[in-house]
């Protein structure tokens, strides 16, 4: 395609524009937007910005051209206009993860701790992710997987979580040593609680909600916090046999009580949970009294020798709760690294709407593993590759600014993996046929390689339709008419086979006739090119993720895809998708993106 | 113990001494053929017991500061003839009831895992509560107090190893 673009033809402010183009291509998978580039441009050249609209309107007629290069074109013409841009764009992909504070290696012990109630989305991915790089790759510790499942009432964790998250996990290359399930390990906790209730570092609250909170704001101690700690241990008992119903007594940890975080004040590290009403998938009604987030997380961390914890931002404040917990059992308290949130826009990652759903609906959605859900397993689904989850999160890193990832950027990313690896096949969406007059009779059967730039992915033969001697494509009708317009013939090129004039004909319909086969005719003539099947195709049903709904396209595709066991595909002109399923008479394909 | 003695039970405590007068009368263990017997009188260094209110003997049999039995102890079942001796410094959890009514849902013999049920109370309130156990074992001694106002139970309950059987001759 770089012949398009040539260089010794360009001038100055024009090869400035290009560079800044491809270097904007190259970094989001091929395809360069507008505003970053116009930016660029006038960044580096101030002076042209009284000629801001003339500027804009050069980018955009070189954008299209670059955009419709593919992306080993676009990277080799930046080499060839300026090498040293590329070599930037390439140290800035193979950026390396700042260093932890007090880490040395071998020690370095991570954790990832989700709570089952759900599966993993993508801003899970992060922790999870940077835990295990950081853990095992850079500091060849340990990563712990740990199951935080001690809420069985508000968080009520899902059998099918547990498997699914580690399938989750194993599917992004993330390996763990040690897993744990906080809610088996509650003898651990209860024997915590008396150990802090001893050292007088915790105690039993009797007083209700609205009682407390009232003590708490005129910063006034609740009347049971100085019980002698024989005294708690005696009402811990109580509360462990059963004789305190919901509500009635919790135990709370003792902190400053000016802290000017009133959440923090005296937290609660232990509640009672109706667990005749609400049963623990794992254990029952075997346990009610039940530790609150915060004690069992940070007793874990302790227990399990976590040196360094990556979490999210959200949790400073619990970070700052565990710490009177570990003052009052002279613990000292792991490195933490807080990062800001991953959120990904357009799609749906709150849990509780996710839930909704696919319960309300469960013949509209799948499961949580739905292609339209933001979560690992649908963008799995979807087509996602876990090298692209682990490039975001890498390129994110430990940052403690929120990172807002659009489906454009996952597209960029995911489309430059799949580029080189995925077959090229035809497809066209409402068939018209087209006979081309004075074809010659050797382009009844033509070979094509599936990818231009990988041999090794081979190649097909595609058969014309031999309709009474004349030989026959199906192109799409949109094609036709965006081709024919308002005129009655155009050139173009069907690719990998001729070039043609292709005229109206009878009602609605259209011939063509043949001009030549070679390509540099096209090239010179300036053809668009536009993709076509013969006799060698079958039905094939795209099914387009839109908002929460599918929009369909039907046409036909090359029957190579179905003797073929790949995933995923490259539809000419279309965009990514990926094999739902097969069947003799075709197959039904979800597209994934561009 | 396979068999329950909840029928009939009764509480031998060891004591130093025991004669004709005793109000409890006499019993003599025999530890090497795990069997007692009723005798007229008998002392120390032979396994004496006499038998105590059964409702009280836990004052006598448990040392809360410890955790342990104070004294050996065998709890029988009068229709079976069977029996259940603990020895001195065994460790027994003790589990306890309060409520405006208590209902026992355990027998002398059951098998306990962490989390079971022991029984059932009423709170002042009104609300019903499902007792658990915090331990693991076998319960060895279970004492209903319907009369005293709230109203109390209590359990011992000592580990699986620790439990012998023993009959009555």
């Amino acid at each position: 395609m770089s012949e398009r673009l040539r260089l010794d033809e360009l001038d100055d402010i024009d090869r400035l524009i290009v560079k800044h183009i491809l270097i904007n291509a190259v970094k989001h998978g091929g395809k360069a937007s507008i505003g970053p580039v116009i930016n660029k441009v006038l960044g580096s050249r101030p002076d042209l910005k009284p000629r801001a609209r003339e500027i804009a309107e050069r980018i955009r007629r070189f954008i299209e051209v670059v955009n419709s290069m593919d992306t080993s074109s676009q990277r080799a013409l930046l080499n060839e206009l300026d090498p040293s841009a590329l070599a930037e764009k390439d140290r800035e992909e193979t950026k390396e993860l700042p260093e932890l504070p007090n880490a040395s290696i071998g020690k370095v012990v991570t954790r990832f701790a989700p709570n089952p109630d759900y599966v993993l989305h993508l801003g899970n991915a992060r922790p999870a992710v940077l835990s295990y790089i950081y853990g095992k790759e850079i500091y060849r510790g340990k990563m712990i997987l740990r199951f935080e499942d001690t809420d069985p009432r508000i968080k009520r964790p899902l059998p099918e979580a547990y498997i699914q998250i580690k399938e989750d996990l194993r599917w992004l290359g993330v390996k763990w040593d040690e897993e744990y399930i906080q809610s088996l390990r509650m003898e651990i906790y209860y024997d915590l609680a008396k150990k802090l209730m001893e050292v007088s570092g915790a105690y039993i609250d009797l007083c209700s909600q609205e009682e407390f909170r009232k003590y708490r704001s005129s910063r006034k101690p609740c009347p049971h916090r100085e019980r002698s700690p024989e005294d708690n241990l005696e009402l811990f008992d109580k509360m462990l046999s059963g004789h305190f119903g919901e509500g009635e007594a919790v135990v709370r940890v003792k902190t400053d009580l000016n802290d000017p975080d009133p959440s923090i004040v005296d937290w609660v590290a232990f509640r009672i949970i109706d667990t005749d009403r609400y049963p623990h998938p794992l254990t029952g009604d075997r346990y009610i009294v039940w530790p609150t987030y915060n004690f069992a997380s940070a007793v874990d961390d302790k227990l399990m020798g976590v040196t360094h914890i990556l979490r999210a931002r959200e949790h400073q404040q619990n970070t700052k709760k565990q710490i009177y917990l570990y003052r009052h059992l002279g613990w000292r308290y792991p490195e933490v690294i807080h990062f800001g949130r991953l959120k990904l826009q357009g799609f749906i990652l709150s849990k509780s709407r996710i839930k909704k759903l696919t319960e309300r609906y469960p013949d509209r959605f799948s499961g949580p593993n739905d292609p339209r859900f933001g979560t690992l397993a649908g963008l799995r689904e979807r087509g996602i590759l876990a090298e692209t989850i682990l490039e975001i999160v890498r390129d994110v890193g430990i940052k403690p600014t929120d990172a807002s990832i659009s489906w454009d950027n996952i597209a960029a990313l995911n489309r430059k993996k799949l580029d080189y690896r995925s077959r090229r096949l035809m497809y066209v969406e409402d068939p018209v046929k087209i006979c081309i007059e004075d074809a010659p009779r050797e382009l009844s059967s033509i070979e094509a390689r599936y990818h231009p730039d990988n041999d090794k992915l081979g190649s097909r033969i595609l058969k014309l339709i031999d309709n009474d001697g004349k030989l026959c494509v199906y192109v799409s009708r949109s094609d036709i008419d965006r081709l024919l317009g308002g005129g009655d013939s155009a050139k173009v090129r069907f690719m990998e086979l001729a070039n043609v004039e292709v005229y109206r004909s009878g009602e609605n319909g259209a011939a063509a006739r043949y001009i030549s086969r070679d390509l540099d005719d096209a090239k010179r003539m300036r053809l668009k090119i536009i993709q076509w099947v013969g006799s060698n195709s079958v039905n094939a049903i795209v099914k387009y993720p839109v908002g929460l709904r599918f929009r369909v396209s039907r046409g036909l595709i090359e029957d190579s895809i179905l003797g073929l066991n790949d995933h995923v595909y490259q539809l000419v002109r279309y965009g990514f998708v990926k094999v739902l399923r097969k069947t003799p008479k075709g197959a039904v394909l979800l597209y994934i993106h561009e | 113990m396979n068999r329950s003695v909840k029928s009939h039970p009764f509480i031998l405590v060891e004591v130093d001494e025991c004669s004709s007068d005793s109000e409890g009368g006499c019993y003599l263990l025999d530890p090497g053929e795990a069997s007692i017997k009723h005798v007229d009188a008998c002392r120390k260094p032979l396994k004496c017991f006499t038998e105590f209110p059964f409702e009280e003997a836990y004052r006598y049999i448990y040392d809360p500061g410890k955790g342990c039995s104070a004294r050996e102890f065998v709890v029988m079942d009068a229709s079976s003839g069977k029996g259940i001796y603990i020895e001195r410094g065994t460790h027994l959890e003790l589990d306890e009831l309060e409520g405006y009514k208590v209902i026992l849902d355990v027998e002398i013999g059951s098998r306990l895992g962490y989390g079971d049920r022991i029984g059932y109370l009423l709170t002042g309130k009104g609300e019903v509560r499902n007792i658990r156990s915090r331990s693991s074992g076998v319960v060895v001694y279970a004492a209903h107090m319907p009369i005293d106002k709230p109203q109390k139970a209590i359990l011992l309950i000592a580990s699986d190893k620790d439990v012998r059987e023993i009959k009555a001759r």
